[in-house]
């Protein structure tokens, strides 16, 4: 298994997104999110790459193009980004006030993203597919396999993607001569890196996520994607089990990736150690599945905090959001706020 | 001292184009234009490490602030050539609005007016390299180098601009697949960025390449601007005589600046020869004045400099070839 495997991989589950994303979001979406997704990354990943005198990882197979150092994570982006969307809003479903909240989705997507990152870079450092080149004993206490500051990345990185295409396209401000000023919020990811210290994106992240977390308990923007009765599913006639299975396609491919994940780090690595890395995508997983009570999945995080302490207080953070989501939801439900 | 001050100079120049553009274009184009015009070209020196032509800035200022600097530099030329080549254009009723063709002329404009700026900022040391003027050879090696620079720069342009004009203000702007235009740009800084170190004759073929086809399609394509106004949009029916000329007025403020710092500051009038393309387009701004009057004026300049001037008269033979096409075409009718 190398990293040119994990692309490919990449790849195949990125075709199923984008026919789920087509189904269910019509065609101009899913033209501007994988347009936009991946010239974006493709960017970040140059600059991280080619630009900056050392870049922040780098990839130990010597076997792979220089040309393909930016490409392969730029899929891996363009998975990331859309998954994690899909996956929130499914699990920000179980709160009634926010299930359409814009802030609420974004905040949550760059948990997830966060999440995904967890146990990819767990297994992929493992296996050394890549390593990252700067200090990260930046809170290693409370991970394992993988270095904090590659989630906080991820998160940040996913973050400013996200919240500017949402206002862009998926807003009331879609329609507004001035939209185009939203850019400005993933651009200043860019000059972050190119022209502060490689810190900086992470300052700028730190303000952005409490900004976001704060906007999306006070202000209630919507989300607006297709309508459903503009979604080309309708065109097609499926039988019910087919419809279901299209529409789980996010939960599919999520699966599926921490199939390969979960087998790389016990038969590949045989540290079931590592498996810790994937129980945020797991209870992020459990999330979307409506069937799974909450407060099932509060007492596996609370079981799970008295075993092994501090190692799994970050794991507990897609239930923690969740939780504060529905606490918030549940006060405003009962002064008589209407989402 | 002169640095900050022509930079301060080009901040306000930008700002009356900004309202121009306001009040012309109204508020969509004007803020789309201005800043994903901003984020790209700040987004330029990405390429940095795979340069193949550039000048070196040798200041003691940072990174942002020359890319500051630059970018507003670059953003002024920009919106001003595609004022003045849209306004020529007009001139060939052929052609009025016809994207591809106004595309071509203002890139090619974009060459004229940078190089005398060019020029003047290296000598007065902002940019590395000084290039030495005589009457026999004023495309010398520098300036030859900066010229191509320039070309380059002026591709640069032409692919970002031309998918935000197809996106923007063309017929595609209601398609479901108009981003996928966005590509368009990118593919060159990608060929560029991961092919790794190439022959500059490659360079020259591709930089040919997109140019020919651009030519070939301002004749053919008969696709035509469409600005998306709204109703936030000043009224567009009573524009002030001052503000539809801020454009004009920028140009002429530039090449004053250009030739105060020739004459006064750096004492070679010579330099001036590189205004000389920008002041074509001056006079082909005025409707009044006939189209042949700067091609006459060319001539001597042909013949005395051969070659080396051709292609600072690209743009008059263009627009040459445009008049030529228009009455091939049945004279006054317009492109449908």
């Amino acid at each position: 298994m190398n990293v040119l495997f994990l692309s490919i991989t990449s790849l195949l589950s990125l075709i199923f997104l984008i026919i789920h994303s087509y189904l269910f979001r019509g065609t101009r979406l899913t033209i501007n999110f994988f347009t936009f997704a991946f010239i974006w990354a493709l960017m970040k990943e140059t600059i991280a790459q080619h630009v900056i005198d050392r870049p922040v990882y780098e990839f130990i197979d010597s076997k792979i193009p220089v040309f393909l150092n930016a490409w392969i994570p730029t899929i891996g982006w363009v998975f990331a980004f859309y998954l994690s969307w899909s996956l929130a809003e499914q699990a920000i479903k179980r709160t009634k006030y926010f299930q359409h909240s814009l802030f609420a989705i974004s905040l949550l997507s760059a948990i997830i993203i966060a999440s995904i990152s967890y146990c990819v870079e767990a297994a992929a450092i493992g296996t050394g597919w890549w390593r990252w080149t700067i200090d990260t004993r930046y809170m290693s206490n409370f991970v394992i396999g993988s270095p904090f500051v590659a989630l906080e990345a991820w998160a940040f990185f996913g973050m400013h993607f996200l919240l500017t295409f949402f206002l862009i396209e998926c807003s009331k401000f879609k329609e507004k001569d001035w939209k185009g000023v939203f850019f400005v919020i993933a651009a200043s990811y860019h000059w972050a890196l190119r022209f502060l210290d490689l810190s900086s994106p992470r300052i700028f992240g730190k303000i952005l996520i409490s900004l976001i977390f704060v906007l999306a308990l006070t202000w209630p923007l919507k989300l607006e994607c297709c309508p459903p009765e503009q979604m080309p599913i309708r065109r097609f006639k499926f039988n019910r089990i087919s419809l279901q299975i299209l529409a789980n396609i996010p939960l599919f491919v999520s699966l599926f990736m921490l199939l390969i994940l979960i087998t790389i780090d016990i038969g590949l690595l045989h540290k079931p150690e590592l498996l810790i890395s994937c129980l945020p995508i797991i209870f992020f997983i459990l999330l979307t599945i409506d069937k799974v009570p909450f407060w099932l999945l509060v007492l596996m995080v609370f079981g799970s905090i008295l075993t092994f302490e501090k190692k799994l207080i970050i794991t507990t953070t897609p239930i923690i959001i969740i939780l504060i989501f529905k606490i918030s939801s549940w006060i405003k439900a009962k002064r008589g706020i209407e989402a | 001292m002169l640095i900050p001050s022509l930079f301060i100079l080009s901040l306000f120049i930008l700002s009356l184009l900004i309202l121009h553009s306001y009040i012309h274009r109204g508020l969509r184009f004007t803020i789309n234009f201005f800043i994903i015009g901003f984020l790209w070209i700040s987004n330029k020196p990405w390429d940095e490490k795979v340069r193949y032509v550039s000048s070196k800035v040798i200041s003691p200022r940072s990174d942002l602030t020359i890319l500051l600097m630059t970018t507003c530099v670059w953003l002024t030329i920009f919106y001003i050539s595609w004022v003045l080549a849209e306004k020529i254009i007009k001139r060939i009723k052929y052609f009025r609005g016809n994207l591809f063709s106004v595309l071509l002329l203002s890139s090619l404009i974009i060459v004229s007016i940078s190089h005398c700026i060019e020029i003047t900022l290296m000598h007065i040391g902002w940019w590395q390299g000084r290039p030495v003027y005589s009457i026999s050879g004023f495309l010398n090696d520098n300036s030859r180098f900066i010229l191509s620079a320039w070309i380059i720069f002026s591709v640069y342009f032409l692919l970002a601009f031309a998918a935000f004009f197809l996106i923007e203000c063309s017929r595609y702007r209601r398609t479901n697949w108009k981003c996928l235009l966005i590509f368009l740009p990118f593919m060159r800084e990608w060929f560029f960025t991961y092919l790794g170190p190439v022959k500059p004759s490659l360079f020259r073929i591709i930089e040919s390449l997109i140019f020919g086809s651009l030519f070939i399609l301002s004749l053919i394509c008969t696709l035509r601007i469409e600005y998306c106004y709204s109703e936030t949009s000043p009224d567009r029916k009573s524009p002030k005589l001052i503000s539809s000329n801020i454009p004009f007025l920028s140009t002429l403020t530039i090449l004053l600046v250009i030739f105060i710092i020739d004459i006064f500051v750096l004492k070679q009038p010579l330099m001036l020869i590189s205004t000389i393309p920008a002041m074509f387009f001056i006079l082909l701004y005025f409707d009044k004045i006939p189209f042949w009057i700067p091609l006459i004026l060319s001539l001597p300049f042909i013949i005395l400099w051969e070659q080396r001037f051709i292609l600072n008269i690209a743009p008059l033979a263009f627009i040459l070839i445009l008049h030529i096409f228009s009455l091939m075409k049945g004279g006054n009718s317009l492109a449908q």
